[in-house]
C-alpha cells in the first residue's frame, strides 16, 4: 500500500511537471485565483497546492514555464509569452478521428461538430505565436519563438463518410478536411552544457565523455491535411551548430580526433529539408452483441478496444554548402500504436456468485476496474458487475523508431547529428531505459518498445530493445540490447507524455530515470 | 400488452417551444394541437397591429439577443396582464421580448415558427412515429431548474439560472440505479453537462461517456438501459460546435445530431425494444399558444416529500408547469402519425418512467411531483410481428429562411460565451469547492467560449483525477 501511495504521489509530481511544461494545456487560470497560495502551502491539501501552482504557469499571455532539457542538462525554468487563436491547426496529430476499415465498428467522427466554421472570406485566418526562454541549473538555456499561420483559401464543404453520414469539412480543391493548411515558422537558439558521448558504434566502451553544444535554428514547415487522419508535411531549416573546444579531462575535444568523432573539429552550417507523411487514425473494436440486463450465463466480457495509430515516415536531406563531406540523407520511421484495452460486461455477477476466496478476489478487482468501488459485499443479491458495464484494463503502447543515414562515398554523418539509442536522446525520445542517455551512437539506429500502463495508479511496465550500427544490415535482431522495468506514466492524447521508471537489463544494476516529452 | 422498453435514450435539446418547432405540423395532421396560422400576440408598442405567428423562422438571427425566460419574464409572456392565475392568455411574448431587444420589428420575431419543410428531421420523426402535444417544461423558468427536474423531479429549490449550488445537492434518478438493480445508465456528453457538478455523479465519473463513442456503443449493443445525451452547448474553439439549438446557435446542427442518434439507434441490436425520446428543456421565451397547466398535489401522495420551494425574490411552490415544449417519441413499436395527448406530461415523467422501468421498486419517488407525473412505459403499442422493420430515411438539415449559416459561423473568434455554459462553470466551481478541491480559476472572469470550454474540461479533469472511474 505504501508503495502504491508513493507511486501515486510520483505520478502526481509527473503530472504537475507535464502540465506546467505543456503550453497546449494552458487553461483559464488567473493569478488572482492563487492569492492564498502561500497560505495553502501550509495546508495538507495536495490538490489545492498543485492546482494553484499550475495557475502561475498558464496565465495568458505571459506565464512561467517549466521544461525538461535535453538529457544531462537538468530541468529548466523560464517565462513564456503566447497568444493562441487557433481553430484547426494541422500540427497536432492525431489529426482527428478518422476511419480504419476492417474493424467491426470503426469510430465515427464527432457528430456534435456539425458545421465547421467558415474559412471563406478569411474568417479563419489565424495565428498562434509564442516566445519563450528557459534556463537550467547547469547553465544551459533555450530561447525560441514560433508562429503558426493558417491562411485563408478554404471554402465550406461537406462530404459523406463510409457509413453514409454527411459531415462538414473545410474544402480546398478536392480536399475536404477538418483541419486546414498551416505554416509553422520557428527560430531557436539553445546552449547545452553537457551532452554525453561514448564513442560511435554498438560496441563502444562504457566510458563517458561530454561535449558542449550550441545550436541555432530557423525553420519553416508547411502541413497540408489530405484527410482528417493523414497529413503531408514539408519543411526547410537553416541549422548552425557549434561545439566549443573544452580542455576538461573527460571532454570529447580532449580525447577524440575527427576520425573517431566526425565533425568535431569544424561544424558547417546545414540546409535541412524534409518531407513527411503522418497518420493518426482512431478506431474502436467492439463486437456486436445483444446481451440483456438479465444475462447470467455465457461469456463474462467482450472486448472494447480503442486503437490510435500514430505513424510517420520522413525523408531528410542535410546539405552543407561547401562542405560536401558532411552532407547526408536520412530516412526516419516513427510509430506509436496506442491500444486502450477495455471490455464490456456480458453477464451480471452478484455478490452471491462470488462469495469465496479467489472468486471474491477477482470479482473485487473487476468491480474496481469497471468503476464500481463501493460494493456492499454483505448483501448476496447486490450486483458486482452489470451487463454492458464498461471496464478499463489499461493502455498498451507499441513504439518503434528507425533512423537510417545515407552518405556519399566520401562523406560522413557528423557525430553530433547521428541518432542515439540509450536512455533519452537529444529530442527527449526514450529508447533503452536501462542504459545511460545517448549511450550508443551511429548513423543507423533502431529500437522498439512495449509499454503497458495498468488501470491502477498509472503504473507502467515496459520492455525495450534497440541497437545502432554503421550500416542498415548491421541492425540485426541478434545484436539487439534489451531491458525491462516499471514506473509510473502520464498519457496525453494517446501518447505517454511523462514518466519515471526503474529499468533492468544493462548488466550493472537497476537504473532510475525520468523523461518528459520535448516541448522546446 | 405493449412491448417492454429495454433501452430508453433521452436527448434533451435547448430552449424551443412546441409551436415554434412543430406547431405547423397541424397542417399535415389536424388532430395536433398546433397552429392555425392566426394565433397572435399583443404588439410591442401601443397603437400598432397585433403580431400573428408566421412560418418563416430562420436558422439563426431571429433570436439574438437571447429572449428572456426567467420566472418573472415567463409570467409576463404567458399572461398579458402579468397575472398567470387561471388560464393565462399566452399573449405577452412579443412585449416581453421587446423589453430585451428594444426593437419592435425584431421583437415580432418571437412569433416566427418553423415548418415541416424548414425543420425536416424533427418533423419527419414526429410524423413517422409519435408526437406529444401535451408535454410541458417542469418549471416556468430557465434551463438549469428544468434540466434538474428531468433528473430529479426537483430543482433543489432553484428557480433561476443563477442557482449554481443546486446541481451539487440534488438527488437524481441516477442514484436509484444502485447495486440492487441489474440495470445501468450512462450520460453521453460533448464535454459539458450540469451533471458533472452533481455530488453523486462526481463519485461515479465512469458513468459519463464521450459522445464520440455513442455510435459505436449503440451499434454494437453497448448502451445501458437508460441513456441520457447532452448536446454540445457551445463552440469550444477546437472544432466542436454547439448542437443544442439554443438561440442563436444554428438549428440545423441540432437537427444533424437528432439524425445521427436516430441512425445509430436503428442499427442497434436492441432497436426493437428501444424508445428514443427527443425533448427540449424549456421554451426559451419563444411563443406557444397553450396555457401551462397548474399541478395540484393529489392527497394520496401526502406521505411523500414536498418539492423544495424557491425562496425570495421569486417565491414559488412549483405547482405550475412551464411552457409547452416539443416531445417526439421514436421507436419501431410506434405506428406512424401517433399523437400522444392523453395526459399532461412534463420532465418529471422521465424520472417517474425510468424508476418504473429500471429501478428497485422498493425505492419510493423523490416527491409528489414525480409520483403523480404521467408515465410513458406503455407507449410501445406495436408488438410481435407488427413491430416495424422500416428505417425512415431522414433528409439533410435545412438552413432555413435563406440565411447563410456562415453569418453565425463567421462571428468573431472566439465568440462570447453563453450564459448557460458560464453557469455550468459556476456549478462546477461550486462542486469542486464542496469537494475540498481548488477550482481552475475564477469562472466569473471567463471572457469567451473557448475559455469557458477549457475551464469546464479542466474542472472535469480534476474531478476525474480524484474520483477515478471506468473506461
Amino acid at each position: 500500500m505504501t508503495l502504491l501511495l508513493r507511486a501515486h504521489n510520483l505520478f502526481r509530481l509527473l503530472a504537475v511537471g507535464f502540465m506546467l511544461s505543456s503550453t497546449s494545456m494552458a487553461l483559464a487560470q488567473t493569478y488572482a485565483s492563487c492569492k492564498g497560495f502561500s497560505e495553502s502551502l501550509s495546508k495538507n491539501n495536495l490538490h489545492f497546492k498543485i492546482d494553484c501552482l499550475e495557475a502561475w504557469f498558464s496565465e495568458d499571455p505571459a506565464h512561467l514555464t517549466f521544461s525538461g532539457m535535453p538529457p544531462g542538462n537538468g530541468m529548466a525554468f523560464g517565462g513564456m509569452l503566447e497568444q493562441n487563436n487557433h481553430y484547426v491547426s494541422p500540427f497536432s496529430l492525431p489529426a482527428g478521428p478518422g476511419i480504419v476499415s476492417g474493424l467491426s465498428s470503426p469510430q465515427q467522427p464527432d457528430f456534435t461538430t456539425g458545421k465547421l466554421p467558415s474559412v471563406a472570406d478569411g474568417s479563419l485566418w489565424s495565428a498562434d505565436g509564442s516566445l519563450a526562454a528557459v534556463f537550467s541549473t547547469n547553465g544551459s538555456w533555450v530561447t525560441t519563438g514560433a508562429l503558426t499561420v493558417m491562411p485563408k483559401g478554404y471554402q465550406d464543404g461537406h462530404r459523406t463518410d463510409h457509413t453514409g453520414v454527411q459531415i462538414s469539412c473545410n474544402k480546398l480543391g478536392p480536399l475536404c478536411t477538418k483541419q486546414i493548411l498551416g505554416l509553422h515558422l520557428q527560430a531557436s537558439h539553445r546552449s547545452l552544457q553537457t551532452i554525453s558521448f561514448y564513442g560511435i558504434g554498438p560496441d563502444s566502451p562504457l566510458v563517458k565523455y561530454v561535449f558542449h553544444e550550441n545550436d541555432t535554428f530557423a525553420s519553416v514547415r508547411a502541413a497540408l491535411p489530405l484527410a482528417d487522419w493523414f497529413t503531408f508535411e514539408s519543411g526547410a531549416e537553416f541549422r548552425l551548430t557549434e561545439l566549443p573546444h573544452t580542455t576538461a579531462s573527460n571532454s570529447v575535444s580532449a580525447n577524440f580526433t575527427t576520425a573517431a568523432a566526425p565533425g568535431l573539429s569544424s561544424q558547417p552550417g546545414f540546409g535541412h529539408y524534409h518531407f513527411a507523411l503522418r497518420t493518426g487514425p482512431i478506431a474502436i473494436l467492439s463486437p456486436r452483441t445483444d446481451d440483456q440486463d438479465d444475462n447470467h450465463t455465457g461469456p463474462l466480457m467482450k472486448p472494447y478496444v480503442q486503437f490510435t495509430f500514430n505513424n510517420s515516415v520522413e525523408y531528410h536531406w542535410y546539405s552543407a554548402p561547401g562542405h560536401s563531406a558532411s552532407s547526408f540523407q536520412q530516412f526516419v520511421e516513427d510509430s506509436d500504436e496506442n491500444i486502450q484495452l477495455g471490455a464490456r460486461v456480458r453477464h451480471y455477477v452478484q455478490v452471491g456468485d462470488a462469495k469465496t476466496g479467489a472468486e471474491h478476489f477477482w470479482d473485487s478487482v473487476l468491480a474496481k476496474t469497471c468503476g464500481d468501488k463501493n460494493i456492499d459485499w454483505s448483501k448476496p443479491a447486490n450486483y458486482v458487475l452489470k451487463v454492458r458495464q464498461p471496464c478499463g484494463f489499461g493502455d498498451l503502447d507499441l513504439v518503434s523508431h528507425v533512423a537510417a543515414s545515407r552518405t556519399g562515398p566520401d562523406s560522413t554523418v557528423p557525430f553530433y547529428l547521428q541518432p542515439t539509442v540509450g536512455g533519452s536522446d537529444i529530442d527527449s525520445r526514450l529508447s533503452l531505459r536501462a542504459w545511460p542517455n545517448y549511450r550508443f551512437r551511429a548513423p543507423y539506429a533502431l529500437f522498439v518498445q512495449t509499454n503497458y500502463i495498468l488501470p491502477f495508479y498509472n503504473v507502467l511496465v515496459f520492455y525495450d530493445a534497440g541497437t545502432v550500427g554503421p550500416t542498415f544490415s548491421s541492425l540485426s535482431f541478434g545484436g539487439l540490447r534489451q531491458d525491462a522495468g516499471f514506473g509510473v506514466a502520464l498519457s496525453f492524447k494517446g501518447r505517454i507524455a511523462a514518466q519515471g521508471y526503474l529499468a533492468l537489463g544493462a548488466g550493472y544494476g537497476p537504473t532510475f530515470g525520468y523523461n518528459f516529452t520535448k516541448f522546446f | 400488452m405493449p412491448t417492454q422498453i429495454t433501452r430508453l435514450v433521452v436527448l434533451m435539446l435547448e430552449n424551443r417551444s412546441f409551436d415554434h418547432m412543430l406547431g405547423f405540423l397541424r397542417k399535415t395532421n389536424p388532430a395536433i394541437n398546433g397552429l392555425n396560422g392566426d394565433e397572435w400576440n399583443y404588439p410591442a408598442a401601443e397603437g400598432t397591429a397585433n403580431v400573428t405567428v408566421s412560418d418563416d423562422a430562420g436558422d439563426v438571427e431571429d433570436l439574438n439577443p437571447d429572449p428572456n425566460h426567467e420566472f418573472a419574464h415567463v409570467t409576463n409572456q404567458i399572461s398579458s396582464t402579468g397575472d398567470p392565475v387561471g388560464n393565462p392568455d399566452m399573449k405577452g411574448f412579443v412585449r416581453d421580448y421587446f423589453e430585451d431587444c428594444k426593437d419592435a420589428v425584431h421583437a415580432a420575431g418571437i412569433m416566427k415558427c418553423f415548418t415541416p419543410q424548414t425543420l425536416p428531421i424533427l418533423s419527419t420523426l414526429a410524423t413517422q412515429y409519435a408526437v406529444c402535444d401535451r408535454w410541458f417544461s417542469s418549471v416556468p423558468g430557465s434551463t438549469i431548474p428544468n434540466r434538474l427536474f428531468v433528473h430529479g423531479a426537483s430543482s433543489a429549490g432553484s428557480l433561476t439560472q443563477d442557482a449554481i449550488a443546486a446541481p451539487f445537492v440534488l438527488h437524481t434518478i441516477f442514484e436509484s440505479f444502485d447495486d440492487t438493480t441489474p440495470h445501468d445508465f450512462a450520460i453521453y456528453t460533448a464535454g459539458s453537462s450540469i451533471l458533472f457538478a452533481n455530488k453523486y455523479l462526481i463519485q461515479n465519473m465512469g458513468k459519463f461517456r464521450d459522445y464520440a463513442s455513442f455510435v459505436v456503443d449503440a451499434t454494437s449493443g453497448n448502451l445501458p438501459a437508460y441513456t441520457f445525451i447532452e448536446p454540445a452547448y457551445d463552440d469550444d474553439g477546437e472544432g466542436t460546435f454547439a448542437s443544442s439549438q439554443h438561440p442563436d446557435f444554428p438549428v440545423d446542427r441540432g437537427e444533424g445530431l437528432i439524425r445521427d442518434v436516430y441512425n445509430a439507434l436503428t442499427r442497434s441490436p436492441d432497436w426493437k425494444s428501444t424508445l428514443f425520446l427527443i425533448l427540449y428543456d424549456e421554451h426559451g421565451g419563444i411563443f406557444d399558444h397553450v396555457s401551462p397547466p397548474v399541478v395540484t398535489r393529489n392527497p394520496i401522495y401526502n406521505n411523500l416529500p414536498d418539492v423544495q420551494h424557491s425562496g425570495p425574490p421569486d417565491v414559488f411552490d412549483f405547482t405550475r408547469l412551464g411552457v409547452r415544449v416539443p416531445a417526439v417519441f421514436v421507436s419501431p413499436c410506434i405506428p406512424p402519425n401517433t399523437l400522444i395527448n392523453d395526459r399532461d406530461y412534463d420532465h418529471c415523467s422521465v424520472v417517474s418512467t425510468v424508476r418504473k422501468l429500471f429501478c428497485n421498486p422498493a425505492n419510493q419517488p423523490f416527491n409528489w411531483r414525480e409520483a403523480q407525473a404521467a408515465t410513458f412505459e406503455n407507449v410501445l403499442t406495436l408488438t410481435g410481428a407488427d413491430i416495424r422493420n422500416d428505417v425512415v430515411p431522414l433528409p439533410d438539415p435545412v438552413i432555413s429562411g435563406g440565411i447563410s449559416i456562415s453569418a453565425a459561423a463567421a462571428a468573431p473568434v472566439p465568440r462570447a460565451p453563453t450564459d448557460l455554459t458560464v453557469l455550468m462553470a459556476g456549478a462546477m466551481h461550486n462542486a469542486l469547492q464542496q469537494q475540498g478541491l481548488q477550482p481552475p480559476g475564477d469562472y466569473t472572469t471567463l471572457a469567451n467560449s473557448t475559455q469557458v470550454s477549457a475551464y469546464l474540461k479542466q474542472a472535469r479533469q480534476i474531478l476525474q483525477n480524484v474520483a477515478g472511474g471506468g473506461q
